[in-house]
């Protein structure tokens, strides 16, 4: 499954309608479950490569119709190898992909992707209580000390999670009418109905050492169940979750969004090197340290302590945090078996 | 933007002066207190205020021993004097408002809110921005410093004699009482008698505090008093504090144009002078040193020449530090060194940037130029004195990079306190010696907090890094990384404690002498648009509009609506999206506002909305179609009531098919159906076993209060608990335990470990996290496990109406764990009878012999009900656990919160008396009721009034399966129905004055256990209450209850489940009685 032949009409252009914020169709009902009919058939026809996550997620329900034909297309560039397919009155047309910038060796991802309307079967609540649910918990670990997936992943210099309200975005916007829209899924009877034409966005914007595609393989490979719970709440995400990496990737690169303008203060430093000289200078802090009496003047027997601090900062694996991404500053284990020897 | 400046620019008679004038008295009196009649104190300011005549000089003494007479008498003015300040009986006295006490005041709430963040939420708020940590955190502060009980402070100052710098110490010797300023101790142990009488009284308020309340409209929370030791360095003696050093040499010249400044007292020129510090950085409304002007709070007459006060409590370890100089160096010369070059100056005040290695005394004629030397121009590289020294870090004075010093000056007024000076550690008399330090700023933030942060507190400043913490006052612990680097010597001074730990503190507001007179005057100071960002203030919805309603976004707007043909005046006004959009919460079906909307809705007199149906679209699964549903709130008491009774309309099979769902099919009592054969013969089996376990049942109450008794014993000595952690659930715990025979297991359940991860399985864990996870002490296995289970089947079963799949999840593996350990103990007591009287212990002997508890077959509606006995006593016990712990412990949470904050409710009426003391002191009374049955009945009205005001369930939840009619509203099968018992617990139809707290309401309206005779009312009503007056009695006995400061001290809730709450009391080393 090649990029340019994974993604299906359905899933594209029911994404890529409701990017445009195009106009909602006069019957909803309808409009969503034939571009439902055409999203599952594609998604029951790619079978399922791999384990399932244990949360069941859901198919995704596209409120939004098609969108109508575009009076003023975007000049279509054909690229198979970098772009999206896109199929619009029958024809397939190419937008080119946001790329990255990069900085030294460190890059940025801006991802910007609806959220899902409407309510999760079974449950009492949509798919934007369950995602604000599912980062304050991450926000809560974080809060508490606790290590979080995100530390998995060692190359991360940060994360960031928002989303972007209807109230946010349409602060001062012009209404033809009086009354302006119902942003309220639940609504007392005798109200106007819930407006479907503005939802909500989920803004995820990060920082990182190395290539886009290598990061968000990591991603696939370590941290699937954890991004699905999170990205499992928008539009358009693979049903087969993120451990289909190619999958994830097309969805990935649809949505993500040109960067103008960044900047980096460590471009030329790892995120490991930087925990690595931060290690460094404790461990020759405590190495000066033992080697001054009360009065601060030199003890004796400085030599073998040299050898020993030297011996202590060469490279060793556990400069590198371990699997669950954390790191062991004291050095316990290493220093134990320094011991020894 | 624009307010008046002058050459001169503070107006002389318009601040509180004793600010700037009566910067070091020798001895100082702190009262902080708290308003309980806020016209009372208006109209008390307002009568001291002006007028009268100065009087003649006071005697220090007596008014330090007659303080609360002196804040009675009506001839004790607050006065401005001749040269401006106000006086209290003649002695310089500064009044000052904490936010909470210009709330109570009734300030405009507009013009409260444009008061800078860091005012407004309080020192103990910002506790992780001052590096107030461990032992200096808020949950640890001193009485009731950083509450929000404390409203405001009243400052008196003692000066010395004569001379500031000249005054003589009462005695010679190197005793500590000898440093006492002459003509001081009389008045200091007066002042310590009043204050010991404030804190070691059992009961509020002592009788001799008691009056100033009707008189002032105030009750004295907490008094501080300071007293400046004194020193002799060479002929003469000088203020130190309490570490030995001279202290308050150098201070910011405020150009007040009284006089030029001194040399170290502003910002150095060029010449080698010093300009004077502008007075913007002191007192609001004047230019500082950019020229502008502050602008908050949106009221001019408020904000001209007030000030914020910084008061903190900073306790020093004299001893210790003593003892870290000695063992850093190698002979008394070196100590004297390392303690200068930590500090900056020797313990004379000589700079060590000027006498690197030897002190030099400063006398007489050469005493002005002790401050008159620069830091970055004399010794760039902190060669003489270290860059990471105190005085160094905290007034920088010419740091060359960039000019930061004079945007971050305070205006110091600190006094130390604990008495005389220790001279040598060995005659440290066993009091705590500190500082109340005191500070005045414009800018809280960028002033103090700053200094505190950047300077103090963070090793990268001065374009220099890994300076790491003050080497004095920093929040060091002891760390190998609390270095200190001294220039010359080979290695860093290493492992420095903590010598300064903070004690308590606030941010005060110090009014203008005009403010204060409006005070007086019953103004509340309506906001003013003065600066465009005031414009459109409006509070909305209890935060402030961001101000995109402003007039440019207006005329764009309304030209666009002319364009597009639509009527401009309608559109600009309506075509917003208006409500605080910074702040866009996710809907929910079951949010706090909408329940708090929807509440005022239901329960408004006359309302026409009497029960809300709300719409939504649900899926079923994920085959089925969306379908339109309903939910419809209901708030009014009989429409609750009528809900709640009638349970064949209005069913509970959603609780059912929730427990089902993680139980595997196991069935509760509480999802069973009145009608059920399995709930009747369940019935028969839990009856016949209580009624032979009924007589232990009896001993519950004394076993909470002996619980109680246990973990006060060992948190009394502190003065401070978790309520919830350490008592709430404990005691529930432990009852489950003896009671029912349900002790916890020797593990951490791992799916309670895996959750803490947001991990459903154990396994998804990787190890090094598990590494890093604090190990949990043997004896707290047991109870960790049994909370988590009961946590967490409790909230799939009661709290999890949106029904959230990982919460189900998460829920269902827990509740296996349970049930595998529910099973265990049921076999092992089957196999080897314990003998015990407990539930489990008499469930088994039922199973072994029916007929011995008048059981027979023919009894049951089921046919083999005995066969299937061990699956109901199963159930009966997983049921226990689940329904007695997170309920008794959510209760005592909710209660203890209640009391905790009086302004949820308006009064408290007791046997038709006005209650002002507060429900401490009710529950106190009710708890010391000696009659058995009376005490009983006491305190189960006063638990039911208070889970009226705050109910456990604030909210229950039925299926509708008939049509039905509630107040004129049709309800439809399948329709999810919402009684809101918090609601109809204040229906005024029902509850007459509901804001008010009384004890004579009929028992029988209360719906906290379900509704009297329904079908559901609580089974453990009766243990419930017994373990809640158990715990109640016990926390009566504590002397000054009240919240910790600070966020520990707030009812931490998880998904509705109470987490933690911090509250203190008086310590004591031994438990009462």
């Amino acid at each position: 499954l090649g990029p340019a032949t994974a993604c299906p009409d359905g899933f594209q252009s029911s994404a890529q309608s409701t990017r445009r914020g195009s106009a909602m169709s006069k019957e909803p009902l309808t409009a969503i479950n034939s571009v439902l009919g055409r999203i599952t058939k594609w998604l029951r026809g790619r079978g399922s490569n791999g384990p399932v996550d244990t949360t069941p997620a859901p198919a995704p329900m596209p409120v939004a119709a098609s969108p109508p034909a575009r009076s003023n297309p975007a000049p279509a560039i054909s690229n198979s190898d970098t772009a999206s397919p896109y199929k619009e009155n029958g024809t397939v047309k190419v937008y080119p992909w946001a790329q990255s910038k990069t900085l030294g060796g460190v890059t940025e991802l801006t991802l910007f992707t609806p959220i899902r309307l409407g309510p999760i079967p079974g449950e009492r609540r949509t798919y934007e209580e369950r995602l604000r649910m599912e980062l304050a918990s991450v926000q809560r670990r974080v809060d508490r000390g606790l290590t979080t997936p995100i530390n998995i992943i060692p190359t991360i210099h940060f994360a960031r999670w928002l989303i972007l309200r209807p109230e946010q975005y349409l602060q001062g916007a012009c209404f033809p009418t009086a009354a302006p829209p119902n942003l309220d899924p639940y609504l007392p009877v005798g109200q106007q109905t819930h407006d479907y034409r503005f939802r909500s966005w989920l803004f995820f914007t990060s920082n990182f050492d190395g290539d886009l595609k290598d990061y968000l393989r990591e991603f696939s490979n370590f941290l699937n169940k954890d991004v699905d719970r999170v990205w499992g709440n928008c539009e358009g995400y693979p049903e087969t979750g993120s451990l289909d990496f190619d999958a994830y990737w097309q969805y990935a690169k649809h949505f993500q969004i040109p960067t103008d303008s960044f900047f980096n203060a460590y471009p030329n430093l790892t995120v490991p090197r930087i925990h690595q000289l931060a290690v460094f200078k404790s461990r020759f802090d405590a190495f000066v340290r033992g080697t001054r009496g009360a009065d601060g003047r030199s003890i004796e027997g400085v030599g073998d302590l040299l050898d020993r601090f030297i011996l202590e900062n060469q490279a060793y694996t556990s400069d590198f945090p371990a699997i669950g991404g954390s790191y062991d500053g004291d050095q316990r284990a290493r220093t134990a078996e320094l011991r020894k020897s | 933007m624009n307010e008046p400046t002058s050459q001169f620019a503070v107006s002389p008679d318009g601040i509180q002066k004793n600010i700037v004038r009566s910067a070091r008295p020798a001895m100082a009196v702190y009262a902080h207190f708290s308003i309980t009649d806020s016209a009372r104190f208006r109209d008390y300011i307002g009568k001291r205020l002006g007028g009268g005549a100065a009087g003649s000089k006071p005697v220090v003494a007596k008014v330090a021993a007659g303080l609360l007479d002196v804040l009675k008498s009506t001839d004790a003015r607050i006065q401005p004097e001749g040269t401006g300040g106000a006086t209290l009986a003649g002695l310089p006295t500064t009044i000052a408002f904490t936010y909470s006490g210009l709330a109570t005041l009734g300030i405009n709430p507009v013009t409260l809110e444009t008061f800078p963040e860091p005012f407004k939420e309080g020192m103990a708020a910002r506790a992780h921005l001052l590096g107030d940590t461990g032992e200096s955190a808020p949950e640890n502060w001193e009485h009731w410093l950083g509450h929000r009980a404390v409203h405001g402070l009243i400052g008196i100052l003692m000066p010395a004699d004569k001379n500031a710098d000249g005054a003589r110490p009462g005695g010679n010797g190197s005793s500590p009482s000898h440093s006492i300023p002459r003509g001081m101790q009389e008045a200091y142990t007066n002042a310590l008698a009043l204050k010991a009488k404030l804190t070691q009284g059992s009961g509020y308020p002592p009788r001799e505090f008691a009056d100033l309340e009707q008189v002032a409209g105030i009750r004295i929370l907490q008094l501080e008093v300071g007293l400046t030791p004194l020193k002799k360095f060479g002929d003469k003696h000088y203020r130190v504090e309490h570490f030995g050093f001279r202290d308050g040499m150098s201070q910011p010249f405020v150009d007040l144009g009284m006089s030029p400044p001194p040399a170290g007292g502003g910002t150095p020129r060029r010449d080698g002078t010093w300009s004077p510090v502008a007075p913007g950085e002191i007192f609001l409304g004047h230019p500082d040193e950019d020229g502008l002007s502050a602008i908050q709070p949106a009221n001019r007459d408020l904000r001209l020449d007030g000030t914020y006060m910084v008061f903190r409590k900073l306790a020093q370890d004299v001893v210790g530090f003593a003892h870290f100089l000695k063992s850093n160096a190698s002979d008394e010369r070196g100590e004297e060194l390392l303690g200068a070059q930590m500090f900056g100056r020797w313990r004379n005040g000589a700079p060590t940037v000027r006498h690197p290695s030897q002190s030099k005394y400063y006398g007489g004629n050469d005493e002005a130029k002790i401050n008159d030397f620069r830091f970055h121009d004399e010794d760039p590289h902190g060669l003489k004195c270290p860059v990471g020294s105190h005085v160094r870090r905290v007034n920088p004075r010419d740091i060359q990079l960039r000019d930061v010093a004079k945007r971050h000056r305070i205006l110091r007024q600190s006094i130390p306190y604990g008495g005389g000076l220790i001279e040598k550690a060995d005659d440290w008399d066993g009091e705590e010696r500190g500082l109340l330090f005191i500070c005045y700023q414009a800018r809280l933030d960028s002033q103090f907090e700053f200094i505190q942060r950047e300077w103090i507190n963070s090793g990268e400043l001065f374009g220099q890094v890994g300076l790491n913490k003050c080497p004095v006052t920093g929040a060091n612990d002891g760390a190998s990384h609390d270095e200190f680097h001294v220039p010359g010597r080979p290695g860093p001074v290493s492992r420095i404690p903590r010598f300064v730990i903070t004690r308590g503190g606030d941010y005060f507001f110090v009014p203008s002498m005009k403010a204060l007179g409006l005070i007086g005057n019953g103004e509340t100071f309506e906001p003013q648009a003065q600066s465009q960002y005031f414009q459109t203030l409006a509070v909305c919805d209890g935060a402030v509009n961001m101000g995109l309603d402003d007039k440019a976004t207006r005329e764009l707007m309304a030209a666009w609506a002319v364009r597009q043909g639509v009527d401009p005046a309608t559109y600009a006004s309506k075509a917003h999206i208006r409500p605080n959009p910074n702040l866009a919460e996710t809907p929910s079906l079951f949010s706090d506002q909408r329940l708090t909307l929807a509440a005022a809705a239901i329960l408004k007199p006359g309302s026409t909305t009497p029960t809300i149906r709300y719409r939504f679209t649900r899926r079923r699964d994920t085959q089925s179609e969306l379908e339109d549903t309903s939910a419809v709130f209901l708030g009014q008491y009989e429409d609750v009531v009528k809900v709640l009774m009638d349970e064949a309309t209005f069913g509970i099979d959603h609780y059912r098919e929730h427990i089902e769902e993680i139980a595997h099919g196991t069935n509760m009592l509480m999802g069973l159906s009145i009608a059920s054969p399995t709930r009747h013969d369940r019935m028969k089996i839990l009856l016949a076993a209580i009624g032979k376990v009924q007589g232990d049942l009896m001993k519950l109450e004394p076993f909470a209060r002996g619980v109680t008794t246990t973990v006060l014993a060992r948190v009394l000595p502190a003065g401070r608990m978790d309520i919830v952690r350490d008592l709430a659930l404990v005691v529930p715990v432990l009852t489950a335990k003896h009671f029912f025979g349900l002790p916890g297991p020797n593990r951490i359940s791992p799916t309670a470990i895996a959750a803490m991860f947001a991990r459903l399985e154990f396994t998804d864990i990787p190890p090094d996290w598990l590494a890093k996870m604090p190990a949990a002490m043997e004896h707290e296995k047991p109870f960790v496990t049994i909370q988590a289970w009961a946590q967490s089947a409790f909230r799939e079963v009661f709290l999890n109406i949106v029904r959230a799949r990982e919460l189900t999840i998460s829920s269902q593996r827990m509740t296996d764990e349970m049930l595998l350990h529910i099973d265990q103990l049921m076999e092992e007591e089957y196999r080897t009878p314990s003998n015990q009287p407990h539930l489990l212990a008499t469930l088994m002997r039922i199973k072994r012999n029916p007929g011995e508890f008048g059981l027979r077959r023919e009894d049951f509606q089921e046919p083999h009900a005995l066969d299937k006995i061990d699956d109901h006593i199963r159930a009966i016990l997983a049921e226990l656990l689940v329904g007695g712990i997170y309920t008794v412990g959510k209760a005592m949470a909710n209660i203890v919160d209640l009391m905790l904050s009086p302004d949820r409710i308006e009064k408290v009426v007791v046997d038709g008396r006005d209650r002002r003391d507060g429900l401490m002191a009710v529950l106190r009374e009710c708890a010391g009721t000696k009659d058995d049955t009376a005490r009983k009945a006491k305190l189960d009205a006063f638990i039911a009034e208070c889970l009226r005001f705050k109910p456990v369930s604030p909210m229950l939840f039925r299926i509708c399966k008939a049509k039905a009619t509630i107040n004129g509203a049709e309800i439809n099968p399948g329709d999810l129905v919402c009684p809101m018992i918090e609601a109809a617990n204040m229906d005024p139809r029902k509850f007459r004055d509901g804001r008010v707290f009384r004890l004579d309401r009929a028992k029988n309206d209360y719906l906290h256990f379900g509704p009297t005779g329904g079908p559901h009312r609580c089974l453990g009503e009766l243990l419930a209450m017994a373990e809640l007056r158990g715990m109640l009695q016990e926390i009566a006995q504590l002397d000054d209850f009240r919240r910790a400061a600070g966020p520990r001290g707030k009812l931490e809730e998880l998904l509705r489940l109470p987490q933690s709450m911090v509250v203190r009391f008086a310590p004591k080393s031994q438990p009462r009685r």
